[in-house]
């Protein structure tokens, strides 16, 4: 077998793998996370030995979990993170110490000493960041209260692995000073004495905060202004990157930075553009993680000892479980959403492969029960994806409660309009609506605009609205009505055949540059279109024989027949092609009508005497 | 930007300065001319006596038109006169309610002229009463902003005074068509002056027919300016008309 084919063959092997099984996975019904433990399976050492060792891989692919981290971050703004303070507080650090304390006796009872039985205890108390979010968002959970219990138990343990990396070595077996060394090593990287790493640590938080806040939106506006999307996601990717080496350099861990900035950036009005730009990294990271986990799996380990690799896992699930369970109920969690959210944790976690390793280099553990429970831990990862299937198929229909999909706790306000384009044009569309009452949701590119409008107090974010992920992030499934306002024709033909088909409820006013646009905007169905400049040109116009001395009413007058019969001109002419004979004889026909209107209405006008109702008075009266 | 004389306020004194702006109108940009009225005594103290007459004016042809134009013209430069021609300044029927109910307020004798359509008046005018005429400005409890105003309709009519008569084939006096003119005037706490009328404006062939009307509209006008007419021998009088001239030769044959 090819045992170093290069990186392009390494990728075309996992893409193969990923773009086969995980389509499969999903109209099994089985979700996505699953497709990729099975594709990691089976381009394993174990089945095709398509791809070797994975620690590599596998560390790599942790990098999805930052930036889906930082993605969650970017849904939660600060207010609804302080929210949540209480979930993250009690139910995570209850879930951590309850199963720590409870494996740990386990561990003991087995025959471990106590200082191995803590140390597993702990890693294996952590639960996957990357399968649980990644399944509850594919199934639309994260907002119920399932999912936010999820989240915020995930998040303290995110947390808690920076003091459990601290505090492993001290559970070392051997003499004391070499745990103090193995302390020392952990925070080689920085070389820095207790109190400057502190001072390190709040440096870098607080720069996160503070530079999210002030300085992050100079920078992306400077960026957006060049206009080159791919500059815009690389500096997107740049952000995530610089800050995991930032925090892991201090020691802690960037995932938790991450997170930090995305909640920091959760109120920029870059952060659909953000997630837009990150989302497919993030995707694709995280599928080659679930896949280096599938192919990780150690099958003759497992084939050695099966009843134990068996007994490990279930005495693993189960005992999360339970506690999760306990948990729920203390937390008075609706009992749907309680199992829920106890099936969904009830796995080991990425963090245990790390703190695993970890724990081996530190001498806390040894390779002969470390190697059995990294395998338990990629089974129950490997399960988890089913288990969740059970609960839904088997165990939800028992608790008879139809899960809704469409909470109405909406992190963002959904507005029922939105605004395609802030220009000229849209301006005067979005002032009126907000003059009246409408709140709006805007989309532009030009990051000038933005800055000017968000300082007027409108919800203005930047991005190409033609990009579909930009109108999805906005809300459009929820929207009402959606004006495209944008100027390139091009754009606003796209936007209207991607909305009027994926969307045929949804009532559109677009932007016509002209006759010829408006036809075609027709022809693709849209019934509300406005040429640019008519208005304008109308009102000139209007002006002009006021000038030349009719009177306003009668101006006004002229002007409205004017528009009214144009406008039903553009309707029937959109039916004929251009150039056609057709279209030309009608045209000249329509225009003799539009003379003929007028010139009744000027006669009209002429017959306004002061008699002229009763213009025949009744004779010899 | 439109110019001061699309919708032309009149030259009166007592209109001491006017501000011009812009209205995003349905279909144009409307000029409207915002005035800024002088308090009510501070400058009147040299013609102490003299009303303020506001003439509302509601023709949507003006171009067109033989009498109303020829009697406008006979009480545009009349002192203490203001006239407001509707339908130039609100070309799309957009009327500016604030603005006209600080004119109100300012006037003393509110005068509705126009020329009688479908018998009635044309239907800004109408526009103007269902807008303008707001509770708690013009009636109820505290709408007390018109009591003690006169209110005078100025018209003019292609059928003849037989016409409008029990016999006529109108079937119904001008009197008895004006009534709701009338009795919005008394919910308003105004009091109806006899209304100023041109009957059989058809037969008109020049303008000096119509002459005679028009200079005994501009002495009313300047007889009411001046409180010059007497309350007990108007309330006697079916038409403004024959406050000046009892016989009925002015009432077209």
């Amino acid at each position: 077998m090819m045992e170093d084919g290069g990186l392009l063959y390494q990728a075309f092997i996992y893409l193969v793998a990923a773009v086969c099984s995980v389509p499969l996975a999903k109209r099994l019904g089985l979700g996505s996370v699953l497709g990729y433990l099975i594709a990691g399976v089976l381009i394993g050492p174990f089945v095709f030995q398509l791809v070797g060792d994975q620690s590599d891989v596998m560390h790599f692919a942790e990098f999805g979990v930052v930036m889906m981290l930082f993605l969650v971050g970017l849904e939660l703004k600060p207010t609804l993170l302080w929210r949540l303070r209480t979930p993250i507080l009690g139910m995570g650090g209850l879930q951590l110490t309850a199963t720590t304390v409870v494996l740990a006796l386990l561990g003991v009872v087995a025959g471990l000493s106590w200082q191995s039985a803590v140390a597993i205890g702990l890693i294996l108390a952590m639960s996957s960041t990357a399968i649980v979010l990644q399944t509850l968002s594919e199934k639309g959970l994260i907002k119920t209260q399932a999912g936010q219990s999820s989240f915020s138990v995930l998040l303290f343990q995110d947390i808690a692995v920076i003091p459990i990396l601290a505090a492993l070595p001290l559970l070392a077996l051997h003499d004391p000073s070499a745990s103090i060394e193995a302390l020392r090593q952990t925070h080689e990287s920085v070389a820095l004495e207790g109190w400057q790493q502190t001072l390190a640590i709040f440096a870098i938080i607080a720069g996160i905060i503070i530079g999210g806040h002030f300085l992050m939106r100079p920078i992306f506006r400077f960026i957006a202004k060049s206009r080159l999307r791919e500059i815009f996601t690389a500096a997107a990717l740049v952000l995530v990157i610089g800050i995991a080496l930032a925090m892991q350099a201090v020691g802690l861990s960037p995932a938790l930075g991450a997170f930090l900035a995305g909640v920091v950036l959760a109120d920029s009005e870059y952060r659909h553009e953000l997630e837009s730009n990150i989302e497919p990294f993030k995707s694709l990271l995280l599928g080659l993680f679930f896949i280096s986990v599938g192919a990780s799996i150690d099958f003759v380990l497992l084939l050695n000892e099966p009843l134990l690799i068996f007994s490990l896992v279930v005495t693993l699930v189960a005992v999360k479980l339970i506690t999760l369970i306990a948990i729920g109920f203390l937390f008075r969690l609706p009992t749907t959403d309680n199992f829920l959210f106890s099936f969904a944790l009830a796995q080991g976690g990425e963090f245990a492969f790390v703190l695993f390793a970890f724990a081996t280099q530190n001498q806390v553990l040894t390779s002969e029960i470390v190697d059995p429970l990294i395998l338990t831990v990629a089974i129950s990862m490997l399960i988890t994806p089913i288990l969740i299937v059970v609960h839904d198929r088997l165990l939800q229909p028992r608790l008879n409660v139809s899960r809704t999909a469409d909470t109405p706790d909406n992190i963002d306000d959904i507005n029922p309009v939105i605004i395609a384009g802030f220009g000229r044009f849209g301006q005067v569309v979005g002032r009126l609506l907000h003059a009246n009452g409408f709140n709006t949701t805007v989309l532009d590119h030009d990051a000038t605009q933005i800055e000017l409008l968000r300082k007027f107090g409108y919800k203005v974010f930047y991005g190409d609205a033609s990009q579909t992920d930009l109108l999805h992030a906005a809300g459009i499934e929820q929207a009402k009505l959606l004006v495209i306002a944008i100027g390139d024709p091009e754009k606003v033909m796209k936007i209207a055949d991607h909305v009027s088909k994926n969307f045929p409820d949804l009532r559109i006013i677009a932007r016509a540059r002209g006759r010829v646009d408006a036809y075609e905007l027709i022809r693709r169905g849209v019934q509300l279109v406005h040429r640019e400049t008519f208005g304008a040109g109308l009102d000139a116009g209007v002006e002009a024989l006021r000038c030349l001395g009719f009177r306003a009413y009668q101006a006004v007058r002229a002007g409205r027949t004017f528009k009214y019969h144009d406008e039903e001109a553009i309707r029937e002419l959109s039916k004929l092609r251009e150039g056609e004979a057709q279209y030309i004889s009608r045209s000249i026909q329509l225009r003799a009508e539009l003379e003929a209107l007028l010139q009744r209405d000027d006669e009209q006008f002429k017959n306004y005497e002061d008699h002229a109702w009763e213009a025949a008075p009744p004779r010899g009266k | 930007m439109g110019d001061e004389s699309q919708c032309q306020l009149g030259d009166d004194p007592i209109t001491s300065s006017t501000l011009t702006k812009t209205y995003g109108a349905q279909a144009g940009s409307i000029a409207l001319t915002v005035i800024w009225l002088p308090r009510n005594n501070s400058n009147n103290n040299n013609m102490r006596e003299r009303k303020n007459i506001l003439i509302l004016f509601a023709h949507p042809a003006l171009q067109s038109s033989k009498v109303n134009k020829v009697l406008l013209d006979a009480v545009r430069n009349v002192s203490n006169v203001l006239i407001h021609d509707l339908y130039e300044c609100y070309p799309d029927l957009h009327i500016n309610v604030q603005q006209e109910q600080r004119l109100l307020a300012h006037h003393d004798i509110i005068v509705f002229q126009h020329p009688f359509y479908w018998y009635s008046s044309p239907a800004i005018l109408k526009e103007w009463q269902d807008l303008v005429l707001e509770y708690g400005f013009a009636y109820g409890r505290t709408g007390t902003a018109l009591r003690g105003k006169k209110l005078l309709t100025v018209t003019s009519t292609g059928g003849s005074l037989h016409g409008y008569s029990q016999e006529g084939h109108n079937r119904h006096t001008m009197r008895e068509f004006l009534r709701p003119f009338e009795q919005t005037a008394v919910l308003c706490g105004m009091s109806y002056l006899p209304p100023f009328i041109v009957h059989g404006s058809h037969r008109f062939s020049s303008d000096e027919d119509i002459e005679p009307y028009a200079q005994d509209y501009r002495s009313l006008i300047e007889a009411l300016r001046d409180g010059k007419l007497d309350e007990e021998h108007l309330a006697e009088t079916d038409y403004l008309n024959d406050y000046l001239t009892p016989s009925n030769h002015h009432r077209g044959n």
